[in-house]
């Protein structure tokens, strides 16, 4: 059997520590995905907006993940109007819902199912900000189901746990820059991942990389070049030493993946190529 | 010395506020070990450490105080929060009948509430803060504050847990936690509810919002008093942010509403510069240099060069562009071999000077 790809997964999960350019990669993936299947582009209302790459496909649609207003849609189908609205009128309500252990994520998984199952996308791509919050968002409905035993919303959690920790269903795409600290945490969250989904994300996306650092040979020779004083032989043997080291750090996401790592260079003056041409690289491997 | 350095030299405590993915908690050990230097008792409290760093600050880390000896340094303080445990401990300290603190403790809505529920960190930290801070064994602490969705979360975090264990909705105050008992067994509203939430469910919540109500109480009162210590002349917040848009801008955001609820900024420590900070070294005087590299036909350094000429724009770009609270310190980012270790004394000596 082939092993599954993005392309087979109706979810994919994008996830990634603060500052690596997870949002740029998400972007990425939607817009690739979305050449020839519809794309909702999935990030929580409260977290900074995610933008479609300039020339995405028309058939990507950026969906804030609204808790709240998720909730009274649930409330509106599941119950006759008015008591709807009296319900979400009442502070109880609201007091007993912020009392009800992964609610809030159990929402978010529903409205990220009602897209693909309601709205039709072919995909939904989450940009899921912060390794705490997906994580979280992946144990709510185990937290739910301990707290309550029985009643249609742990049915529900049961439901919905079963569904996003089915590796047919779920894709991941782990980003992370080459930096030891954060391939240090990436590597933990891989772990965290495999428990849940019995499997490593399918694309693993190295960011930020710093461009091939020169041969020795010409590195022993910057010294000697006039017109370059020595605070710029330290800041050039630094980047080098940067790539070497990021290199090495490649090696072991390459290990314990089994495939290399998507590597998209740093390229601050031109954020746009940047992210076009991760975006042609991840192609080949959404593909 | 860093401009920032005799504002914080000056606190007893330092919070370390910022988005996420900006070293924060590198830089507030840093920070740390900077003021033990100079023979301050120091604790650095922090919520969820890279692994690499938290091996380095000391194996033994938890929610209790640990000494932490880098090597040639003096010795400092740190411990690592964890929700669920500084919780237990909270709830042992405040003065309750013992069978509320029973019945709360054995909730499975507290055990799933505290694992995972946004705001509990941050109203741990507070609240260990403030109890550190009574405390006549540290003469600062620095706290690094927890990762989160939103960066406004440590202001607005803590308020909401408190109100919730006290039976208050976001500010909405004075509802009673018997309610939530009452309501599932209303007509109506109430039923409908009991049908989709199971009655289960429903009972449980009403027992732990009954129990929880004297610890949201209590809570209250230390909330109220750490942010009066957070607001006054002791404390100092530091703004910690990478030369990149978003997390310049999340400091920006964050610094105009700690200024609007009157917290004491010191000023913004810049952290991960890639381009070169040495003076003489901006974009121009790179260009230069690649420009000699080329003529002297060594094209990979001279691409390199060129590469730290365009990362010196867009940092420079982007200080500009961002208004961030005055005066600030400028952080290289440390070369990649370094350990976690060296990391830390060389950025506190680039920190205090």
């Amino acid at each position: 059997m082939a092993p599954p790809t993005l392309l087979t997964s109706p979810l994919v999960l994008v996830t990634g520590k603060g500052g690596v350019g997870r949002s740029t990669v998400a972007s990425a993936v939607a817009a690739q995905l979305a050449r020839g299947s519809r794309v909702a582009l999935a990030h929580p209302v409260d977290a900074p907006p995610v933008h479609p790459t300039p020339g995405a496909p028309r058939t990507l649609e950026v969906r804030p993940i609204d808790r709240d207003a998720s909730l009274d849609l649930y409330l509106s189908d599941n119950l006759p109007g008015p008591l709807a609205a009296a319900l979400k009128a009442s502070r109880a309500f609201r007091l007993i819902t912020a009392a009800t252990p992964g609610l809030a994520e159990l929402i978010a998984i529903g409205e990220l199912k009602r897209l693909l199952e309601e709205e039709g996308f072919d995909h939904v791509v989450y940009d899921a900000p912060a390794t705490g919050h997906l994580l979280a968002l992946l144990d709510a409905p185990g937290r739910f189901e301990r707290a309550a035993a029985a009643g249609p919303i742990a049915r529900r959690a049961h439901e919905f746990g079963t569904w996003i920790a089915d590796p047919a269903v779920t894709g991941m795409v782990l980003v992370t820059t080459g930096d030891a600290l954060a391939v240090g945490e990436a590597l933990d969250l891989i772990d965290a991942l495999e428990a849940r989904l019995r499997k490593v994300p399918e694309v693993v996306v190295a960011n930020r990389l710093a461009p091939p650092a020169p041969s020795p040979g010409e590195l022993e020779a910057l010294a000697g070049v006039e017109g370059v004083p020595p605070a710029a032989v330290a800041a050039i043997e630094r980047l080098a030493a940067r790539a070497r080291s990021e290199r090495a750090q490649l090696g072991k996401l390459t290990r314990r993946v089994g495939t290399q790592p998507v590597q998209s260079h740093e390229q601050p003056d031109a954020p746009v190529v940047a992210a076009t041409q991760a975006l042609a690289t991840i192609a080949e491997r959404v593909r | 010395m860093s401009g920032v350095w005799p504002a914080l030299q000056r606190a007893d405590v330092i919070v370390a506020a910022g988005a996420g993915g900006v070293g924060k908690t590198t830089v507030s050990a840093a920070l740390g070990l900077a003021l033990a230097r100079e023979g301050r008792r120091v604790l650095v409290l922090t919520v969820d450490p890279a692994r690499r760093l938290a091996d380095a600050l000391g194996h033994d880390l938890g929610p209790d105080p640990s000494v932490v000896r880098l090597p040639r340094e003096p010795e400092l303080h740190a411990a690592m929060l964890d929700a669920p445990a500084s919780f237990r401990r909270v709830v042992q300290r405040l003065p309750v009948r013992d069978s509320d603190r029973r019945r709360l403790l054995g909730s499975r809505i507290t055990k799933e509430l505290t694992g995972g529920d946004a705001g509990m960190q941050e109203l741990m930290a507070i609240v260990e803060l403030e109890r550190f801070c009574e405390d006549d064994a540290y003469d600062a602490i620095v706290l690094d504050t927890p990762p989160a969705l939103h960066a406004l979360e440590l202001l607005d975090g803590p308020e909401r847990i408190v109100g919730l264990l006290a039976g208050r909705t976001v500010r909405t105050v004075g509802l009673a936690s018997g309610l939530a008992g009452r309501f599932s067994r209303l007509p109506g509203p109430g039923r409908a509810l009991g049908k989709l939430w199971g009655a289960d469910l429903l009972s449980e919540i009403a027992t732990f919002l009954d129990a929880a109500r004297p610890f949201g109480e209590a809570l209250s009162g230390h909330l109220d008093h750490a942010q009066q210590l957070l607001r006054s002349e002791r404390a100092a917040f530091v703004l910690v942010t990478a030369p990149a848009e978003v997390p310049g801008a999340t400091a920006a955001d964050l610094a105009a509403e700690l200024r609007r609820r009157g917290h004491p900024i010191a000023g913004t420590i810049v952290n991960r510069h890639r381009a070169p900070l040495d003076a003489g070294l901006d974009a121009d005087a790179l260009g230069e240099v690649a420009d000699h590299l080329s003529a002297a036909g060594l094209p990979s350094a001279a691409r390199l060069a060129t590469h730290l000429a365009a990362v010196a724009e867009h940092e420079q770009a982007m200080l500009t562009a961002a208004a961030l609270p005055a005066p600030s310190a400028h952080l290289a980012e440390r070369p990649a071999q370094e350990r976690p270790e060296q990391v830390l004394s060389a950025l506190a000596s680039a920190l205090a000077g």
